[in-house]
């Protein structure tokens, strides 16, 4: 039984888009040969502005080097068809694959880099192709380009054919970056803008889905560079320049990052712009510098941002929170695993020698320079361990964490998890082993709602984060346990909050939900209730203390009522090492630890 | 063997003005962390009033002091008037420095024409020198000489004075720094002012050398970010060592594989970024 749980556009939006698209075809056989070649490039600078959103405005990859793909497809239809007469049915392939591949070959060198690095990076790229194109003559034609490139067919070589051809495929390029941005896929990527760390310890592997759209964005910036090609005729090292990359960055920002109808949006204005002005106006390039000034400090999140917010997300919000009330309300929760009843007591007497061990730690230790921030700590637990981490400020707890996590490789020592040695294993892969963890400083995804922190939360350890043809807001099996993990923790409400307006709290317990979605069987708490008031601090631990009774639970925690309350056992750390171990009474009767953290008064 | 020794001598000479010419944006970018596009775009319409300058004047002299100082109050403006205002946001930066390289490059095709416009080497450095079997432009030795003088200037003013530690520690915690009374945007105007007048040396150095032309606003700032990124970010000594090596590897390269000229010049960038993003020099 399918269930109606799905956004659609909405019926404006549907209109607007079928009015536009009507327009698109019925007005240019009106239109004069100077402005339908301009309406021609519009669209296929729209497909290379909308790749580059896939990077920029969702992964947050800011890259200077898109033209590198969109040319070397151009290069290699023209090379191939004018100076080895190549037909285009071989040639438009090999160019799709040359842009792919050099995407992919790229991508691994670039994508592990961030922020200015992976700028300058990219921005490498699309310059070395540029001076291979300058130099390299006999092949590229040097500065003077090649010419007299062909259509593929007689039927395209009036500009009104080869129009149409560009819409169409604008169209269908179009509707695939769109099905792809809302795909449980897509959302990963607006996860990795967010917060890469909580993405690592979620159990996404984020080099891996940076380099899948890094290729996937390279390969729609090459079907943008066949069509140019064609359609111009002609083609020169500027293809390559920075001036196209940075005019695609353009594009992308003044529409407003983050939507591809801005990305459509900026095309038209720059590609308008550009081409009209350079014919009517002596000097337009100080227009096009004025308008990149003007876009910063009056649009910087571009057109779109500039209009009411309620226009903005209006619709899709609303009626997903619509649809999904309709739908679940009184659906009987399933795999409420994670979360035990209150009520129910703890079973006891599982003798802690036939229980399960889960985690280890072997003479762990790690340093910083020279600062030995942990040092030599063992450690061991079980299946249904409370054990709570102790220490004052600076004696290592979270750096152990970040260990343990595998957000920091030891310097020494051995961890491993489920009887396997993950001392090497990256972060992801250890999330998918079934441990998982909260951050001492919030860390969620800021930018979205509730309901998708937890579907990310949820699909870091399932393979329905590689969906891309599906939107992630129909997959109903995510949906079902985001309805059980937040009304166990009362959030149900707020699942359409975009999680910065959200209360601290409430962003606290978020953080604990988002965590348990992984179904994690070792589970790491880092000061839960640290910063809430009584009442919120509360009902923290009525949370935790609900939690399945077979989970690992290692929780550092500065309040001692919270810490005891939850805890059976206690480690004190102090100066990154273990000093007492224990329950609680045998840890709050050691002299040494209460002159360390109690104070000397109290020794 | 007389080849060689002038394709190494061409390297490690126009290492030098690769250095003049990324100094002061590697400065920018490792103190101050902005991508000053405009950084190329400062170099040529310094190189294109050098020319101007010596036409009228005839004095070289009076040709680098007029290019420092226009390079020092271009930058002052830039960063008064737009980049002040977007502190941290790097993606900002760049689009705005864009534009205003796109609007000085403009400027320099209304006032300057759209002819490249090369100095004639000035007087003292017109010569050559004579090496044994090569002869070599005494102008070359002079950038080299020039670039090694600015390289120790820079590291004197960042190392030994006051001013130079403010700007180290404010670089390191500038909210401490702020805290602690020190005034760091004025520091950050000064620093800014001082990338300007880099540029502007580099450009009046460069005239005689590479020339003011259109498309050198763009080939400046590729051969700087180059030479930041090798080097490290905000390193002068990495600039200086990064600059001289990929003059050589250029010179050679050139002479060897024509065809390939860019390709040489980027392959070790892209080598360096794969294996230590960070550059020779550069801090973590």
């Amino acid at each position: 039984m399918r269930r109606f749980l799905r956004t659609r556009p909405s019926a404006t939006k549907v209109l607007v888009v079928l009015a536009l698209l009507i327009a698109a075809v019925a007005v240019p056989p009106l239109l004069g040969p100077f402005p339908l070649s301009i309406l021609m490039l519009i669209v296929i600078f729209a497909i290379l502005a909308m790749s580059l959103d896939l990077l920029m405005g969702y992964t947050g990859m800011e890259s200077l080097g898109q033209a590198a793909f969109f040319g070397i497809a151009a290069y290699t239809i023209a090379i191939l068809t004018t100076r080895y007469t190549l037909g285009w049915e071989l040639a438009i392939p090999l160019a799709l694959f040359g842009s792919v591949a050099l995407a992919a070959v790229g991508g691994l060198l670039a994508v592990r880099l961030t922020g200015l690095f992976f700028l300058v990076m990219t921005l490498v790229f699309a310059q070395v192709l540029w001076g291979l194109s300058h130099r390299w003559g006999t092949m590229t034609g040097g500065y003077l380009g090649l010419h007299g490139i062909k259509r593929p067919i007689d039927a395209l070589d009036s500009d009104l054919s080869f129009y149409y051809l560009s819409l169409a495929i604008f169209v269908f390029c179009g509707l695939l970056m769109f099905r792809l941005v809302r795909s449980p896929f897509g959302l990963t990527l607006r996860g990795i803008k967010d917060s890469e760390l909580r993405m690592r310890t979620s159990g996404y592997n984020v080099f891996f889905h940076r380099w899948l759209v890094f290729v996937i964005a390279g390969g729609f910036a090459g079907v943008a560079g066949v069509l140019y090609t064609y359609s111009t005729q002609f083609i020169s090292p500027t293809v390559l320049g920075v001036e196209t990359s940075f005019d695609a960055m353009l594009m992308v920002i003044v529409g407003g990052a983050g939507t591809l109808t801005g990305a459509i949006i900026g095309a038209v204005l720059v590609t308008g712009l550009r081409n009209y002005l350079s014919v009517y106006v002596d000097n337009w390039v100080i227009a096009l510098g004025v308008a990149y000034i003007l876009t910063v400090f009056f649009a910087p999140r571009g057109i779109l941002g500039l209009l009411p917010r309620r226009w903005r997300v209006a619709s899709a919000v609303r009626q997903e929170a619509a649809a999904v009330d309709a739908d679940i309300q009184a659906t009987p929760t399933r795999e409420a695993a994670t979360v035990r009843d209150v009520a129910e007591p703890p079973s006891e007497g599982d003798g802690r020698a036939e229980a399960e061990e889960t985690l280890r730690l072997d003479g762990v230790g790690i340093s910083f320079g020279r600062v030995r921030a942990v040092n030599d700590v063992s450690l061991t637990a079980y299946k249904g361990t409370r054990r709570a981490i102790l220490g004052p400020n600076g004696a290592g707890k979270t750096t152990l964490f970040n260990i343990i996590t595998g957000v920091y490789k030891p310097s020494h020592g051995r961890i491993s998890l489920f009887g396997q040695d993950v001392t090497a294993m990256s972060a992801h892969a250890r999330t998918r082993m079934g441990l998982s963890r909260t951050f001492q400083i919030t860390n969620l995804f800021p930018t979205l709602t509730v309901m998708n922190n937890v579907r990310l939360g949820i699909m870091g350890v399932r393979r329905t984060k590689y969906v891309m043809h599906v939107p992630v807001t129909w997959r109903d099996d995510v949906n079902d346990r985001c309805k059980t993990l937040l009304e166990m923790a009362g959030l149900w409400e707020e699942r359409d909050t975009e999680v910065a307006n959200l209360s601290y709290g409430h962003q606290r317990q978020l953080e604990l939900v988002v965590t348990l979605a992984s179904d994690p069987q070792v589970l790491l708490l880092d000061e839960p209730a640290a910063g809430l008031s009584l009442s919120e601090s509360r009902s923290m631990v009525q949370l935790i203390k609900a939690l399945d009774p077979r989970l690992t639970v290692l929780i550092i925690e500065h309040d001692m009522d919270v810490a005891f309350e939850v805890a059976n056992e206690v480690t004190v750390m102090h100066l990154g090492e273990i000093l007492a171990e224990g329950s609680a009474e045998d840890v709050r009767a050691n002299a040494t630890v209460r002159e360390v953290y109690f104070g000397q008064a109290y020794a | 063997m007389d080849e060689w020794v002038t394709r190494i001598l061409n390297g490690i000479t126009y290492g030098g003005l690769l250095f003049l010419l990324a100094s002061g944006f590697t400065l920018g970018l490792g103190i101050m962390k902005i991508v000053n596009i405009a950084h190329g775009a400062l170099y040529l319409i310094t190189a294109y009033v050098a020319w101007s300058v010596f036409q009228d004047t005839d004095s070289f002299l009076l040709t680098v002091l007029a290019c420092c100082v226009l390079g020092g109050l271009l930058a002052l403006a830039l960063y008064a008037g737009l980049l002040q205002r977007l502190h941290q946001r790097p993606l900002a930066q760049i689009l705005v420095t864009m534009g205003v390289t796109l609007i000085i490059s403009e400027f320099g095709v209304v006032w300057w024409g759209g002819f490249p416009r090369t100095l004639a080497r000035p007087d003292p450095f017109a010569g050559t020198v004579d090496l044994g079997t090569v002869s070599f432009p005494t102008y070359r030795f002079f950038m080299l000489g020039a670039a090694i003088v600015v390289a120790i200037l820079l590291w004197l003013l960042l190392e030994r004075t006051r001013v130079g530690a403010l700007v180290r520690a404010s670089v390191d915690d500038e909210e401490m720094s702020r805290g602690m009374g020190v005034n760091v945007g004025r520091l950050y105007l000064l620093v800014f002012a001082v990338t300007g007048v880099l540029a502007g040396l580099a450009g009046a150095l460069g005239a005689p050398f590479l020339g003011a032309y259109q498309g050198a606003q763009f080939e400046v700032l590729l051969l700087a970010l180059l030479v930041a990124v090798i080097g490290g970010l905000g390193s002068i000594k990495g600039a200086l060592v990064a600059g001289l090596l990929i003059g050589i590897i250029d010179s050679v390269g050139k002479s060897l594989f024509p065809e390939l000229a860019h390709f040489t010049l980027f392959a070790p960038l892209i080598i360096v970024l794969a294996v230590r993003p960070t550059g020779l020099f550069g801090k973590a």
